[in-house]
């Protein structure tokens, strides 16, 4: 078994980071601009010293004890798909968001419309080792003051699987991206019991809770929409660049965080979303292809394990600005590490450039990438009938081991990888198939998965009260 | 007083005695103009270089920066008018629904390092804020930020406020931040876009000389 067989944190050092994050807590507090929240901390014994609050020990626990008791989330979409994410769960999602795309056909890097967002959510209903997919792209023909609805409903309305929904930043698109939550879970449904999907909200690093972020929570968390915590300080800019230093102050901002969403309502699933990252160090630059991302992803996945938290961590992301080695092993080192050291939700589909261009291609190569990170992660199954004495012995007595019903069993259980895209077979085939480099062979997948995603249209009733959302979330939010 | 020593100082970052060789100079009699010149702005400079050529890296830049910035401090009274002029007068600030510091803050330090008197107007400020700001403080330039995709169109109203306040010939706009573009700067009619700090620091400095 090779899940959380990497430790790149011993017990002492886990130890360690947590009690500096307590004491961060505890000494330096996190500002919190909503004064009501700061009454409510405060009546729960942390102290409040004008907008800072400053954490006890015991609300930590508390809030800790609580997280234990929901960590196994079981997510379901319309169509009936499940993804559980438990604490021995490794699953997927798509990065949120990106403001550019290369274009599938010119090749040409160009800005997204909601035709590409649709176009992604059915490719990514075909990657078969994506398990949620999120609005890869931030669609620029959509009026920026409800673009979070709008991909919140798109994901809905286009995804087959349940959903990791959009980073959300604003309160009043958060009030309406609960409602679409609400009417696509058929209204009655408790968000928090059986959720169809989840959201991100990021508090601002360092130790920082804005209003518009507390407000943005009430929303969500009251509504009990599963909620990824992303802190996402930048080390050397706004947290310390020693790796250690960073995943301190995480742990300290995802403790702050949660302790405020247990205020707000203390069923609401959260999730452990480190984004810790690094900055090219002489253009100030930010850059996702540095190794250090997938070990502080490895550290995050062993803090939020210990804490009671299921993790959801950077893993799948490059510097890389196309398809070519760097590419390639950025993002399998930075989705590998985290994945052995039994990370259990990754991200990262879809992305080139530091997340800043998206790509059709790169969805497909992710899926392999994910493909052979799965099986590693899988590990060696050792026991009487794998080990295959049998075989051996039949082999020694003249037997084929080819031919072998244990070579079959196996073969059809999945002990070896079969690649969907990569090249797998030998120089002659190589160059009697064209000599395809990745991206070639990407697009042509791209095309055919495209070929096989039917899209159903909504129940009428649905549809009616998804374009009333729609319609009332415009009216309101575009004056 | 030996002025290598100053030089060396800047060079090294060493917060903790510019000042006292700052003051060793004066009083040992050095004319003020040429602690600064030949000895902060020397140091400078060769931090610069070595910054150029990749030797150095930003933090280390930075921390040049302040030292000299801590020395000049100690100087300033000592230096006339025209010794103390500037590079340039900006204005710079993250727009209105973004709290993101961080490339603003970069962007500010460089310039200062490079020279410019910065006036830092600070994180989510409304377009009339900042069309009051270049109204009072009259900068060269005026340095906008955005991190976010969502926040990226409060470029635009900025610059349009400043058309409508009949100010947008008075300024040069440079804008910046992660999701943008120089495609994106061209069409909301900045007057330049620059993708780091250091590009920043260019970019202004043709601005101002423009």
């Amino acid at each position: 078994m090779a899940r959380s067989i990497l430790k790149v944190l011993t017990d002492q050092e886990i130890a360690q980071l947590n009690e500096a994050s307590f004491k961060i807590l505890r000494e330096l507090g996190v500002q919190i601009d909503d004064e009501g929240l700061r009454k409510e901390l405060a009546e729960r014994g942390c102290d409040v010293d004008g907008d800072r609050v400053k954490f006890k020990a015991d609300l930590l626990e508390e809030v800790i004890a609580n997280v234990k008791k929901h960590n196994h989330v079981t997510l379901t979409s319309r169509d009936g798909i499940k993804v559980e994410i438990t604490p021995h769960s490794l699953v997927t999602h798509a990065t949120g968001g990106i403001p550019e795309i290369i274009d599938l056909e010119t090749g040409q890097k160009r800005k997204p419309v909601v035709d590409d967002v649709i176009a992604t959510m059915r490719l990514m209903n075909q990657l078969e080792n994506l398990d949620t997919p999120c609005s890869l792209l931030y669609p620029d023909d959509v009026p920026i003051p409800i673009t979070q609805v709008k991909q919140t409903e798109l994901m809905f309305r286009y995804s087959k699987k349940p959903i990791y929904g959009p980073g959300i930043s604003s309160p009043g698109e958060a009030k309406y991206v609960v409602k679409l939550f609400q009417a696509f879970a058929g209204g009655s449904e408790s968000l928090a019991e059986n959720p169809i999907g989840i959201v991100g909200v990021s508090p601002e690093s360092p130790l920082k809770i804005p209003q518009v972020i507390c407000d943005t929570m009430k929303h969500i968390i009251s509504a009990g929409i599963p909620t990824s915590i992303l802190s996402a300080p930048v080390g050397g800019m706004s947290g310390p660049l020693s790796l250690a230093g960073g995943l301190a102050q995480v742990n300290a901002e995802i403790l702050a965080f949660a302790s405020v969403a247990y205020v707000i309502n203390p069923e609401t699933p959260l999730f452990y979303g480190s984004r810790l990252f690094y900055a090219n160090m002489k253009t100030g630059s930010t850059i996702m292809g540095l190794p250090e991302i997938g070990l502080v992803s490895a550290a995050a996945a062993q803090l939020a394990s210990s804490n009671g938290f299921l993790s959801d961590l950077y893993g799948l992301c490059c510097t890389s600005c196309t398809f070519d080695g760097q590419n390639g092993y950025e993002n399998a080192i930075n989705a590998l590490v985290p994945a052995l050291a039994g990370a259990n939700w990754i991200s990262g589909y879809g992305s080139m450039a530091s997340l800043m261009v998206a790509s059709y291609e790169q969805l497909a190569i992710d899926d392999e990438i994910m493909g052979l990170i799965k099986r590693v992660a899988n590990g060696v199954t050792v026991n009487e009938d794998t080990i295959g004495l049998d075989v051996i012995s039949s082999a020694v007595n003249g037997g084929m081991i080819l031919a072998h019903p244990h070579t079959v069993k196996y073969l059809r259980c999945g002990e070896l990888f079969i690649p969907k895209l990569g090249f797998d077979s030998v120089w002659s085939d190589w160059e009697k198939k064209g000599q395809k480099e990745i991206k070639t062979l990407a697009r042509e997948r791209v095309h055919e998965l495209l070929k096989q995603d039917e899209v159903k249209a909504l129940p009428e009733d649905l549809e009616q009260e998804v374009n009333e959302i729609i319609d009332a979330a415009a009216a309101e939010l575009l004056k | 007083m030996e002025l290598d020593k100053l030089v060396q100082c800047v060079v090294d970052a060493d917060m903790d005695n510019v000042k006292g060789l700052v003051e060793e100079g004066i009083s040992d009699g050095v004319a003020p103009s040429v602690l600064l010149k030949e000895g902060l702005i020397k140091g400078l400079d060769i931090v610069g270089e070595k910054f150029e050529s990749g030797d150095l890296f930003l933090p280390e830049m930075l921390a040049a920066a302040m030292t000299m910035k801590t020395g000049v401090e100690v100087l300033k009274p000592h230096l006339t008018g025209e010794e103390t002029e500037t590079a340039g007068t900006v204005v710079i600030g993250t727009v209105q629904g973004d709290v993101h510091d961080i490339g603003k803050n970069l962007v500010a330090m460089m310039l200062e390092g490079a020279g410019f008197e910065v006036i830092d107007i600070g994180i989510d400020v409304p377009a009339e804020d900042i069309v009051k700001a270049v109204e009072e403080k009259k900068p060269q330039i005026l340095g906008l930020s955005a991190l976010l995709t969502t926040t990226m169109p409060a470029l635009k109203t900025t610059i349009d406020a400043l058309k409508e306040a009949g100010l947008r010939d008075k300024v040069k706009v440079m804008v910046g931040g992660a999701p943008v573009t120089q495609d994106y700067a061209d069409e909301i009619g900045a007057d330049g876009y620059a993708s780091d700090a250091a590009g920043a620091v260019t970019l202004a400095r043709g601005l101002v000389q423009s």
